[in-house]
């Protein structure tokens, strides 16, 4: 499998570490309480097909990465900056 | 106060040579990260080339002068470095950059080593995931790489490669590219690579 680091190019899937669904990147606010909390810590979809993942290029350029991976597959759909996916501009 | 005798992270190990390949260490006069606050490149940028420097290269490349030579080091990253061995430095990060970029001496945190010679390629391709062809991975390109599983920076240079891995792995990481080397050596006499 490889991944088209925004950054670096297309790169082995060696060089990346698999962080988990890019829901973390929606992190509620502090006084959002605990069912909130809950949802974002333990709850995840189980799609069978697009998956939005984060993946992180640690033995490259060392980016945050937003995957869309198709998980039935391992096809690669699309691959952003999480920095810029989260000050939307991906 | 005692003199103590600074050593390098491989003193007494390189150079290794097979037939091919020769690994060396490299010692620069200094490596200082330089990472821009956000909007700030234009600024930097000014600043380096008013200290006679170039701008920051593109991503993947290299820019500057020997003494002034610009790499990137990854995202938001890059490394300043003075390629003039022993050359003297000041370790104080100039207050020039001080609302620009944050700066910090790695000097002593970076170990360089060099690959040269027919078969360096080769002896890459057994340790790296890289495309490190001639007509792909050209003079002034930078890569942040895998290498044996280890994060490092590679380099193409004039007659081979340059290979920067934190100081922590050095000596596994000579290890490893020697090991590659003696493996490539073995493989080319017994006439299982051209
Ligand atoms: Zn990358």
């Amino acid at each position: 499998m490889r991944l088209k680091c925004p950054l670096c190019g297309d790169r082995d899937a060696r060089e990346f570490h698999y962080r988990g669904a890019a829901k973390l990147m929606e992190r509620p606010e502090a006084g959002a309480g605990e069912a909130a909390f809950y949802d974002y810590v333990y709850l995840r979809e189980n799609p069978v097909g697009a998956n939005s993942e984060l993946w992180f290029h640690e033995l490259g350029c060392r980016a945050w990465l937003c995957v869309s991976r198709d998980v039935s597959s391992h096809e690669i759909l699309s691959v952003e900056l999480a920095d810029a996916v989260k000050r939307g501009q991906a | 106060m005692v003199d103590l005798t600074g050593l390098s992270a491989l003193e007494g190990l390189l150079p290794y040579e097979v037939d091919g390949a020769v690994l060396s260490a490299v010692s620069y006069g200094a490596i200082t990260s330089i990472m821009p606050f956000r909007g700030q490149k234009t600024a930097v940028n000014v600043r380096l080339k008013a200290d006679g420097g170039a701008a920051l290269p593109r991503i993947g490349r290299v820019s500057g002068p020997v003494a002034k030579r610009l790499i990137w080091a990854g995202r938001g990253q890059y490394l300043l470095l003075d390629l003039r061995r022993g050359a003297a430095f000041d370790t104080t990060p100039d207050p020039a950059f001080d609302e620009l970029a944050a700066l910090s001496d790695q000097t002593s945190a970076w170990v360089v080593m060099r690959l040269e010679g027919a078969r360096a390629q080769e002896v890459l391709a057994r340790l790296c995931p890289l495309d490190l062809r001639a007509g792909v991975f050209k003079r002034g390109h930078v890569a942040r790489t895998e290498l044996a599983h280890m994060a490092v920076i590679l380099w193409r240079r004039p007659k081979g490669f340059e290979i920067m891995v934190v100081r922590s792995v050095a000596q596994v990481a000579m290890r490893r590219l020697s090991g590659a080397m003696d493996s490539v050596a073995a493989q080319a006499v017994l006439g299982e690579i051209s």
